[in-house]
């Protein structure tokens, strides 16, 4: 089952052409990444699959639905994606940050409903922010920061979940964090997860699947497993390596070779 | 929230008042309040009705359009140096009036219709002119005052080339609540009931739009829609202010920020408070261009560039960014 097929997909930005023809599925329930080298066109590919870019050809299904159909709030009660770097206005708290995640939710003038309370609730505390929900969002460090707008985005109770570089300057043990979270979301609702994410280790650490994008097309798509190899990471980012099993979890590793 | 709200809503019946009492004739306070409140006429009844009351209303009126226009400006393109004033939006309401001043003198109705069409070229050649950038602030601060000086050297050369009524034109180069009657406060008064509660129900598309556009379009904001409708009624709100008291600068750019500070970053709260006190900036203003050398009146449009100007600058700097 697909969450997310997109077909033929280009995209043009100052008439450089970023996506070229590029056909992707996204498998429901799972976590999937898109990893690939700096430009390569991953974070453009994210939001093709969204209302933030519109594809100049080519078509996107959201669960077998094409995406123009969707109603604004229709889609983004199916659909999350949080950003890189989004900007909140200044002096806003954590809680008020996932109000707007019921945004979809309310109608022109509703008041909060007990369903929206109840979901913001329940993002607090899978992101342990619960206790600093009154807390303004400047007021915290980068890692709570984030922790907040995905609690924000997990409030919009979607289906699914895009994030665009999820664990950027965060130190590691925030980086290990927030992915276990994603991990735990994912297993407990079935969540969809697709992610852009840099380290490599963590997207085969985390990712049932694996999207391998080299300049503005895709090379290789699949389950981890098959994808993450040493050809892959040759070809790709352009680096010798060699990848390891890691001897108590069976996780794939990526060592760099000079 | 509600208290906030109260006390600010005291300042400006104190403020109101007191704008009527004083001027070049001093009236008594205790008219002013027999008059408004009791109805009962003094010996104050004719200079009351016929000349300070209209004139602090409009004050009033303009406060509240150019200052929730403000806000709703700041909001919606997500950027504090942002106000119809000072992207010269104002200036385009200018010369739509003058124009209509020359051409149907005697259609005061027309002013702001005049007024929203010349407000509405100019954002949309700012809109353009700023498209490529993506509407950087600093591009969209520059191209709007580049605008706002054409307009401002166009109504030069209208009023030298015609020469027409002096005084009603030098309403729209310094913003003056000179000349105010009733005719003025009846149709600024309906276009503020109208338009007013139109923005403030909009509140949480402002909210959304202020995040970001990515994040507002993952939220089920429609932004173009939300973005043409409400920079519409910001267009309608200011243009329709400064049909009758001029381009008066800088007020629907600094009352938004006290505003902010007062009642934080919710437009549910912040445009409806903005109104308010662009309303108590503007009596004061205008009290103060009274009060300073009788007879003589100094128009409230220059008090908002002396205290605007300063605080624009300190925007700009890297202080005010940050703070």
């Amino acid at each position: 089952m697909e969450a997310i097929r997109g077909e033929g997909l280009t995209f043009l930005y100052d008439k450089e052409e970023i996506l070229k023809g590029v056909n992707i599925e996204i498998a429901k329930g799972e976590i999937t990444s898109i990893i690939g080298a700096n430009g390569c066109g991953k974070s453009t590919l994210l939001k093709n699959l969204t209302r933030i870019y519109t594809p100049k050809s080519g078509r996107v299904y959201i669960d077998f639905k094409s995406i123009k159909e969707y109603g604004y709030k229709e889609l983004a009660r199916k659909l999350a994606i949080l950003p890189q770097g989004p900007q909140s206005p200044e002096g806003i708290t954590v809680e008020e940050l996932c109000y707007f995640g019921r945004n979809p939710y309310r109608g022109f003038l509703d008041d909060k409903s007990k369903r929206d309370r109840e979901m913001v609730e329940y993002a607090l505390k899978e992101t342990r922010l619960y206790e600093l929900k009154n807390r303004k969002l400047n007021t915290l460090s980068g890692g709570q920061r984030q922790m907040a707008w995905i609690a924000m985005s997990l409030a919009q109770e979607t289906d699914i979940l895009l994030l665009d570089e999820p664990t950027t300057y965060l130190d590691l043990a925030h980086q290990i964090e927030i992915l276990e979270l994603l991990k735990k979301i994912n297993k407990q609702n079935g969540k969809t997860i697709v992610m852009v994410i840099h380290d490599l280790n963590q997207a085969a650490k985390y990712s049932h699947n694996l999207i391998t994008l080299l300049k503005g097309k895709i090379y290789s798509a699949g389950k981890t497993r098959d994808i993450f190899t040493e050809i892959m990471i040759k070809n790709v980012f352009s680096l010798n390596s060699r990848i390891i099993q890691e001897p108590v979890y069976n996780d794939l590793i990526c060592i760099p070779l000079t | 929230m509600k208290a906030k709200f109260i006390y600010v809503g005291l300042l400006l019946l104190g403020v109101t008042l007191l704008s009527i009492s004083f001027g070049a004739v001093y009236i008594p306070i205790r008219h002013v309040f027999q008059e408004l409140f009791l109805m009962y006429p003094t010996e104050s009844h004719y200079i009351i009705v016929n000349y300070r009351l209209p004139r602090v209303l409009i004050g009033i009126l303009a406060g509240i359009g150019l200052s929730a226009s403000g806000a709703l400006f700041q909001g919606v393109i997500k950027n504090p140096l942002v106000s119809p004033d000072v992207i010269g939006i104002t200036k385009g309401a200018g010369v739509g009036a003058v124009i209509v001043l020359l051409v149907f003198p005697k259609n005061q109705w027309l002013l702001p219709l005049g007024a929203f069409i010349g407000a509405m070229i100019v954002s949309i050649l700012l809109y353009y002119l700023t498209k490529s950038d993506g509407f950087s602030p600093k591009k969209v601060l520059l191209v709007g005052m580049a605008l706002g000086i054409v307009c401002g050297a166009f109504i030069n050369y209208m009023i030298t080339k015609y020469s027409f009524d002096i005084n009603s034109v030098l309403v729209w180069l310094t913003g003056s609540l000179w000349g105010s009657n009733y005719s003025k406060v009846f149709i600024l008064a309906i276009s503020i009931a109208v338009l007013l509660p139109l923005v403030l129900v909009n509140y949480r598309a402002i909210n959304n739009l202020i995040l970001g556009d990515e994040v507002a379009v993952s939220i089920g904001e429609n932004l173009l829609r939300s973005r043409v409708i409400l920079m519409v009624l910001g267009i309608l709100l200011s243009s329709i202010s400064v049909a009758y008291v001029g381009s008066l600068g800088f007020v629907g750019l600094i009352a938004p920020h006290i505003a902010r500070k007062i009642v934080g970053w919710n437009s549910k709260y912040n445009i409806l408070m903005s109104a308010f006190i662009g309303a108590i900036l503007i009596t004061l203003g205008d009290l103060a261009g009274r009060l300073m050398m009788p007879p003589v009146e100094i128009p409230v449009g220059i008090f908002a560039v002396v205290f605007g100007v300063p605080y624009l600058l300190y925007l700009l700097s890297d202080r005010g960014r940050k703070g």
